[in-house]
Order: structure tokens, then sequence, then C-alpha cells
């Protein structure tokens, strides 16, 4: 919790993820979708900005592994694109996929983990993990 | 091209001011700046310049979180400055009359952190970002992900999307170290070959070891005058040509692995734009090497298409020099950058490696031939500024 820097913009943001919901900023005017969230739509410059919750799946964009501790199990580190909010990108973590089985455009799923007692999103591959 | 003489205020703006928001520092900027641009009259995508008052217990703000906020589509110039806010100003307007943008927004805030009174101690929300490293406020929300170094997950989508191989960017590393080998400001020059990269330690798979440039210590300068007082000084002048940058929407690398590549073609085109020369009429390059994957995307923007990067430098390596030479004669990166000075230097090292060469007093490493004109292209997609010098 302590390394989490909430402020008023990003607030309702970690709202939803306390409570396993991805909630993400959209203007009320015009439906464009904001993330990272903002108070002011970059489309029609209104100030009618609130959250949505959204399903989490989504396709990978690009990723990397970066190197762990010796010992550490292997980190993915993904950027997903939300299948249900146009334009919508978010870094997570990819959780459950064999390292060398993950390809730009695979499918994933939203998922959850706790760092620092703070609830955050990850990512799964979708239709569950490879044996 | 003709420069105006003067510079004038067109519009005016400010978000609500209160002792208790309940809004973020951003947006209240963000707010501001519309605000005067709907002052102003001038259309959004006229809107080219975008400069901040940044530091000091001020929302340290980038640029680019202003062109994301409002969508501005066009900007090319951006800048930031101390306080007090008419730096910031005066930045703006010489912005404007250097001819480096037409329309400049300017912004400055102020935020009651809870650091900033003993009354807003007590609001979670108040906490102040660590303002050099989260310029946008966005860290907190993506450093849970385990790896912020988005340049690995570019190069991978360059990788995926144009099919460059390790390889192709062993090349770049390869390059500036063999040219480092005569660099005594380099700090790496043990000569490496492909076998040496291929076998470099992953730090974040794709990126390796000698994909990345290393912290360092150090300080570069130079002084700057008009020219014609240059003729007086005991060197020859080196003129700079133009300054060019681009800052696109989505400039957040973490999330837009495309903007690098996007802001090198802005930032070019500028540049070039505000001179007779194409990028092909330069001698020397310096495409900048922070990360080779930001050289791949300069070198594309200056001579190819997108994705054309892997079959230039293919076409330019030369095995037995160990040095790529683009188009058979352009050498690039002339004193090992970046990968092979340190980060400290963040491109600088190339502005007096031009000098040198330009002035003809590089030593050992002086390149052969007439030289006249060097382009060196600095930073990435949220923070840009490329340049052209020349002697005559």
């Amino acid at each position: 919790m302590a390394h989490t820097r909430r402020n008023y913009d990003t607030q309702p943001y970690w709202e939803g993820c306390d409570q396993r919901e991805l909630r993400i900023a959209r203007c009320a005017d015009c439906h464009t979708w904001i993330h990272f969230p903002r108070g002011v739509c970059p489309n029609c410059w209104s100030d009618d900005v609130r959250h949505e919750a959204v399903a989490g799946d989504g396709q990978v964009v690009t990723f990397s592994r970066p190197r762990v501790p010796d010992g550490a199990p292997p980190m993915v580190t993904a950027l997903v694109a939300l299948d249900a909010a146009d334009g919508v990108r978010v870094l997570g973590r990819l959780e459950g996929a064999e390292p060398d089985a993950i390809r730009v455009g695979m499918p994933v799923s939203l998922d959850w983990h706790e760092e620092d007692g703070q609830l955050v999103p990850q990512f799964v591959p979708s239709g569950g993990a490879p044996a | 091209m003709t420069r105006p003489d003067r510079a004038a205020i067109i519009g005016i703006g400010y978000s609500d001011i209160s002792r208790n928001s309940g809004t973020g520092p951003g947006t209240l900027i963000a707010r501001a700046a519309r605000a005067a641009i709907l002052d102003s009259g001038v259309a959004k995508e006229d809107i080219d310049g975008v400069v901040g008052v940044y530091g000091s217990d001020s929302p340290t703000v980038w640029p680019g979180y202003v062109v994301d906020s409002l969508g501005l589509p066009n900007v090319t110039w951006w800048d930031t400055a101390q306080p007090p806010s008419i730096v910031g100003l005066s930045s703006a307007a010489q912005a404007v009359l250097a001819g480096n943008c037409e329309y400049a927004v300017f912004y400055h805030g102020k935020y009651r952190w809870g650091s900033t009174s003993i009354a807003s101690k007590g609001d979670p929300l108040r906490e102040s970002p660590a303002h050099e490293m989260d310029p946008t406020f966005s860290n907190p929300l993506v450093s849970h992900a385990g790896s912020l170094n988005w340049a690995a997950r570019v190069m991978r989508h360059h990788m995926d999307r144009h099919g460059s191989t390790r390889e192709d960017f062993g090349k770049i590393a390869i390059n500036n170290r063999t040219h480092a080998l005569t660099n005594p400001r380099a700090l790496f020059r043990t000569p490496i070959k492909m076998g040496d990269y291929l076998a470099a330690p992953m730090i974040d798979e794709p990126m390796s070891l000698l994909d990345m440039d290393a912290p360092v210590d150090g300080a570069m300068a130079v002084v700057v005058t008009s020219l014609e007082r240059a003729l007086d000084g005991p060197h020859t002048p080196v003129v700079i040509e133009a300054f060019g940058s681009g800052l696109p929407i989505g400039s957040e690398g973490n999330l837009w692995p495309e903007a690098d590549g996007l802001a090198a073609r802005r930032a070019v085109a500028s540049l070039f734009g505000r001179t007779d020369y194409s990028p092909t009429d330069m001698d020397l390059a310096y495409p900048y090497d922070g990360f080779t994957i930001l050289t791949m995307l300069w070198l594309e923007a200056l001579f190819t298409e997108e994705g054309g990067g892997p079959e230039l430098l293919r076409d330019a390596w030369s095995e037995d020099e160990q040095v790529l030479k683009l188009f058979g004669r352009m050498p690039m990166c002339t004193s090992g950058g970046n990968l092979s000075e340190g980060r400290a230097t963040q491109g600088f090292g190339s502005v007096l490696e031009a000098v040198q060469q330009l002035r003809g007093t590089a030593g050992d490493r002086q390149i052969g031939g007439s030289l006249n004109t060097a382009v060196i292209t600095n930073g990435m997609a949220a923070t840009n500024r490329s340049t052209i010098l020349s002697v005559s």
C-alpha cells in the first residue's frame, strides 16, 4: 500500500483494483476510453470523465523477460490491448505461460495478484495455462 | 526562411484555483491549457509547441502529459523551464521567434502536496510523486508489472513486426564499439565482435547488456554565440543549422511501443524541413544510441521506410572494418556514442564529436575527406531534440 501512490485522478482505478475489477476512465460525452486515467477527455475536451468496469480479455502487444535474481521464477512483463476498450493497453505480468510459447498477438485474460498489500492486475493465457 | 521579430500572447486560461480541488495536479494543468487554447481561438491541430514549468515543488509534468491529455496531434516543439514561471514564458516566446513552432501553449501549475503544509499531510491522495522519475504520474500504475524498461518491449515489437534480428542490433553495438577504440572519452574500449554481442547476458530479453548504455558520472558543455561573433574566435565556427523534435500523442513507451518510431519520423521531418538539406546529404550521422532499438528507429526515420532499418544496416556493414558505412560512405557514431561513453552524456557526446570532426580536430579518429555536415538525433518519444551542424 505504501508504494502505491494514488492521487485524485487515479483513485477510481485503484478502488476498482481493490475489488478485483478493472475500471478504465471513459468520456461520458464522446465515449473515448482514457488510459492512463486523466481528468479531461483528449478527444472532445469534456470534463465528464467516469470509470467503467471492463472485461480483461485481450491480446499481447509486446513483452519482455527481465532478469531476475538467481533462483527466482522467470518473470514476463506484457503489454496487453484490451478487447473491450478500444485503444486501451494495460502493462502487467503474464503468469502461467511457458516462456518460449509466448507470442505477440496471443490471447490472454485478466487475473489479479497482490503486491505490497495492493491487488494489481496481471494476465494469464486465455483458456488456462499450457501443460 | 523568414522569422518573426516579436512574440505575442493571444490566449489565457486557468483551472479552478482552490485550497482543495479534489483533482489531480495533471488535470488542473490540462484544464488551464485547454482554457488558454480555447481563448486563443487556435484549433488544437494548430498547436505545435508545448512548454511547461518543471521542477521545484511545481507538479513536474512532462509536456507529453499535456499532449496526451488534450490530444494535441501535431506537436513538434516542447520545452521545460525551472520556476519562476516567466522563464517558461520566455522559452515559449523564444521558440516562436526562432521558428521552432508557431503556436506554443505554456503551462505552470502548483499543487498542495502532502509535504507542502501540515493541513495537507493527512490526505493520502496528495502524496507527491518522485518527481524526476515520474513526470506523468503513471509509474504506480505499471510498476507492479516487473520491468519498466520500455525499450526492451519496443525492440520485441520491432523484431515481431519487421523481422529484425539480434544480429541487426549487434551491428549497431559493434560499430559503436569499434569507433570508441580511439576515443579517450569512451569508458568501453575493448573490441567486440558478433560472437561477443550474441553471448552478452540478457538484461530484459530480447535486450542484452550490449544493447544499452551504462550509468556513469560525467558532464559536458559547449559555448554558443552568433555566427557573426563566432567568426572572430580561434576555431572554425560550427553552425547550428536547425533543431527539430516530435512529440506524438501516446509518448508513454510503456503503453505505446510505436511511439518512438513515430516521434523520430516527425522529428526528422521537422528538422530537415527547416533546412535545404535532406538526410542523405549528411557527411556524418549520429543516431541516438541509449538503446540499440532507438538507433534502429532513428536510422529508419532518417533514411528508410518503417521497418527498412535491418536492410540498411546489412547493406552498410563492413565485415573487414567492423563498422557501418551508410550507403557505403557515411560513418555513424564516430565516437562510439552513449554505448561507449555512458549514459551521463545522453547523446551530448555526439555533439562534441561532431564539432571535433567538422573542425578537423578529431585526432586518431578523424574521418578523412571533406566533412561539412552532421546530423545528431537525440532521445526517444517523449523527450527528443535533434540538430544539424555544419561548417562552410
